[in-house]
């Protein structure tokens, strides 16, 4: 009966939205798009880094464009409420790993398995109007990281 | 993305105009009648956003077949698994209208390729446009929706599509394999 969701079925998250409306609580895409840029900047600084980055430009470099891509359409849909570039700068953590090519591609495989269930997850309640958006986050996400099987 | 869908084939005694756009297919139906008291009534935006995926898969399923007939035999395992999984989303979405009273549209006999399929880059191509074309009707359905159960079907659609139209485009040598934004546009 997944079709047949009129009233109840539909109360459900607009209610959980309307909740969050003027209670101080960001907006759940906040969090899509710190860890987009976030990812972005790891792959930026895995690239940076030789000769390992060179090794991985040509299978790693559309990655972090796409998630770029990502942080800023969803920067788009929030306008003033989407965080600054300067809240979301990258924490130390991300120093360009100093590895082989082997554990740059898990640490990116790892990040986009975040980032696919992360948009995943958020989908579901979203309101309609950005759940292709986000839906096609998360699909991306997913096929890179099955080609970095 | 300019990657029209496999559309239906006039055939040879169709209608005419084989140069213009397809004929548009019927409009997707919906349940008639009065819904029972306390039967859900099937939305019409999601009912029909289902139906367009369903009109995708069936299309998938028949681009495999023509696209199987030109891969070398290294790539067979890859378009019998696509095939597969195209056939069970088919009669996994069959089951979803089913389950909500909704007769669902048919396979045409035959299809239009947006280009003409004579050799291994060519099929690998219509492969990538069936599954662009699969993306953006499950994405379609995200956004005709509130509820998690069908959202949930449609992510997985959506997901698998671009996982398989990655890989094609990734045999094919293209940059960016995947498109930042799948079936969105």
């Amino acid at each position: 009966m997944l079709l047949g969701l009129l009233g109840v079925g539909a109360a459900g998250p607009a209610a959980a939205l309307l909740s969050g409306c003027g209670s101080g609580e960001p907006d759940p895409l906040v969090a899509l798009i710190k860890r987009a840029r976030r990812d972005a900047a790891l792959v930026d600084a895995i690239l940076a880094t030789r000769p390992v980055g060179a090794a991985l430009a040509g299978r790693l470099g559309p990655v972090a464009e796409a998630r770029r891509q990502h942080a800023g359409a969803l920067t788009a849909v929030l306008g003033d409420s989407a965080p600054s570039p300067k809240e979301t700068a990258p924490a130390a953590d991300t120093n360009p790993p100093s590895e082989d090519t082997d554990g740059a591609l898990s640490r990116v495989r790892a990040a986009l398995d975040e980032g696919r269930k992360q948009a995943a997850a958020l989908v579901l309640s979203v309101p309609r109007a950005q759940a292709g958006l986000v839906g096609s986050i998360a699909a991306c996400c997913g096929a890179y990281r099955a080609l970095l099987e | 993305m300019s990657s029209p869908t496999p559309t239906p084939d006039p055939g040879p005694g169709g209608s005419g105009d084989t140069g213009g756009p397809a004929p548009a297919p019927p409009a997707p139906t919906t349940a008639t009648g009065s819904p029972v008291s306390g039967q859900p009534t099937p939305e019409p935006e999601a009912t029909a956003a289902v139906q367009t995926a369903l009109r995708t898969e069936h299309a998938a399923v028949w681009s495999y077949g023509l696209i199987a007939a030109f891969l070398p035999a290294s790539l067979d395992p890859r378009a019998k698994e696509d095939l597969a999984a195209h056939r069970a989303r088919r009669d996994a979405t069959m089951r979803l209208l089913a389950d909500s009273g909704v007769p669902s549209v048919a396979a045409e006999p035959a299809y239009r390729t947006p280009n003409p399929v004579t050799d291994q880059e060519s099929a690998m191509r219509l492969a990538v446009a069936a599954e662009a074309d699969s993306a953006a009707a499950w994405e379609a359905v995200l956004g005709s929706c509130d509820d998690q159960g069908l959202r949930h079907a449609a992510l997985d659609g959506l997901s698998d599509a671009a996982v398989r139209g990655g890989r094609w485009s990734e045999q094919l040598g293209e940059s960016p394999p995947v498109p930042p934004f799948p079936g969105h546009t």
